[in-house]
């Protein structure tokens, strides 16, 4: 039996964490340069405002209602995910962490997977305050449309099952919101009268085969009870790692960009070095604003490396030259992207015999590395990434980092 | 923070002299590690400094840092953190008949009675206090 184990508001359930003024009122977490509403608690959902809502177009109703609004304070919210890991990974047979709030657990051994997992609810919530809900089933498909009414039906306590022939339940639900049903698939079957996640079931798997590929068949057996999509108990490999931020203010100056680029170059490098890896393609990508910028130009570029590399000088005067290719002036750009691609695991090989000085250059990384674990992160960096950062992201009302910074735990009479 | 993140374990860092293994090899222990004393439930350990002087008389003084764990259950004369009517506040949870009283431990604070309609919540229990005797302003 799967559990799907899904933090309720996540964001939001974090930031009332330390604030016990805010039982009970409503909370927004604003995402990125504080544009737009990433999460909410149940009291904000019922006053109307939905996900993704621009922060400015909302001003009324969190004026009229006292609504709380938080930047994303990332470091906290990893922080308690890692402390809801660490309790799942106590009291199960194997976890699989899918995203920051949510993760699947196989409850084999467990003779009343529903107790186990109320216990498993009630131990979460006191150990670390933040209110879940858990769906069960034989797989994982199933494990998620039995959260999916675990979080929306109140009776069920927040925990919830269900089995692949339980036909009036798979039978209301849409699938739109079938796990890895796509937008353009959920088109494509409304318009072959598949609606429900029962009529997918029982739909003619060659026929699914054959439009939906060997994923959507899988999606199908799941839905029949038959596993089929694997418990990956280890982190995959990323096979491209981006870092995109949006501009606080347009930017217009090359040596600007040169620096966003260096500094996005270097946390995607950071990634990349702590999965072990190397890539060979450095893609830079500038947009504007699609609905403020007069002059919309979107471009993009990927310079190849001569070798795999994880060598972040390398990395970044690689980025900037595709940046200097593609750059225009008297343009107000409002994202940069930086993405790292064909990566390959980093063995011994790939030093070449032709490079002698790749040694040292691999050496002064891993010192670098070093440092930077121990002191904190981009501790030492690259001098071309710049000092004023103008264009930082806008966080303006970021909660402390209560569990992750001395200076700002809480404090309390 | 898991434990695993500050533990030492010995190992043998210089070469074994052939031929003469030191007697105390049989007896060689981990050096003491105070997270694993101090902090038993990683996942559910929260540090919190304290700015008042409601609970001296326990020594909890104005600028310690307390160690508080939320898994814990509590039990009659704890010292919690706990919020009250939207405060944070540490005090000693005392049930007296079927009363819920939180206490200071300083005469110059009242102790709160929990009523039916008191906003009360239990945040954590408290497990440490901490004192930096090198920035000691208690005397």
């Amino acid at each position: 039996m799967i559990a799907l184990i899904d933090c309720n508001g996540f964001y939001a359930s974090c930031e009332k964490l330390f604030r016990p003024d805010l039982k009970n009122k409503p909370v927004i977490v604003l995402s990125n340069n504080d544009s737009c509403i990433v999460a909410m608690s149940e009291e904000a959902k019922n006053l109307g405002i939905t996900r993704a809502t621009p922060l400015f177009k909302i001003k009324n109703i969190i004026n009229k209602n006292n609504v709380t609004v938080f930047s994303s304070n990332y470091t906290l919210y990893a922080d308690i995910s890692n402390r809801i890991m660490e309790i799942l990974k106590n009291n199960s047979f194997k976890i699989e962490i899918y995203s920051i709030d949510e993760a699947f657990i196989n409850l084999k051994g467990f003779s009343d997977p529903i107790k186990h997992s109320k216990k498993l609810k009630a131990l979460i919530e006191k150990a670390t305050g933040i209110p879940v809900s858990i769906g069960i089933g034989k797989t994982k498909t199933l494990a998620k449309i039995a959260n999916q009414l675990a979080k929306k039906n109140l009776w069920t306590k927040g925990v919830f099952q269900i089995k692949h022939d339980d036909d009036s339940v798979l039978d209301k639900i849409n699938v739109t919101s079938i796990w890895n049903i796509g937008w353009s698939y959920s088109e494509f079957l409304l318009s072959h009268n598949i609606r429900t996640a029962k009529d997918l079931r029982d739909s003619d798997t060659y026929w699914i085969k054959k439009n939906l590929t060997i994923n959507g068949l899988r999606t199908v057996w799941e839905l029949n009870g038959i596993e089929s999509i694997n418990f990956e108990t280890t982190i995959k490999q990323k096979r491209g790692i981006m870092t995109s931020r949006q501009f606080g203010k347009p930017v217009t100056e090359f040596q600007e960009l040169k620096e966003a680029v260096a500094e996005y170059a270097s946390l995607a490098t950071e990634k990349l070095r702590n999965q072990n890896s190397l890539c060979s393609f450095v893609t830079v990508t500038v947009e504007t604003d699609p609905y403020k910028s007069k002059i919309q130009y979107n471009n993009s570029i990927s310079i190849g490396l001569p070798q795999a590399s994880s060598y972040l000088p390398e990395i970044i005067k690689s980025a900037q030259k595709g940046l200097l290719e593609i750059f225009k002036p008297n343009i107000a750009y409002k994202r940069v992207r930086v993405y790292l691609s064909e990566i390959k695991p980093n063995t011994k090989k790939q030093l070449s015999l032709f490079n002698p000085v790749k040694e040292k250059e691999y050496a002064v990384m891993n010192a670098v590395d070093k440092i930077n674990k121990k002191h904190h992160r981009q501790a030492v960096t690259i001098l071309g990434r710049g000092f004023k950062k103008e264009w930082h992201m806008k966080r303006e009302k970021l909660s402390p980092r209560y569990t992750t910074n001395w200076n700002e735990i809480l404090q309390i009479k | 923070m898991t434990r695993t993140d500050s533990q030492s374990i010995p190992f043998f860092s210089e070469l074994v002299h052939a031929g003469f293994p030191s007697p105390a090899d049989d007896y060689i222990e981990s050096r003491l590690d105070i997270s694993k004393l101090l902090i038993k439930n990683p996942a559910s350990t929260y540090y919190i400094k304290v700015t008042g002087n409601s609970m001296i008389g326990s020594g909890i003084f104005s600028g310690d840092i307390i160690i508080v764990d939320k898994s814990l259950t509590i039990k009659n004369n704890d010292i919690i953190v706990a919020s009250i009517n939207g405060d944070f506040t540490v005090k000693r949870f005392v049930k007296e008949n079927d009363k819920i009283f939180l206490v200071p431990a300083n005469p110059d604070y009242e102790k709160i009675k929990i009523k039916n309609n008191t906003d009360f919540q239990v945040w954590g229990v408290v497990t440490y206090c901490i004192r930096d005797f090198q920035n000691d302003c208690s005397y």
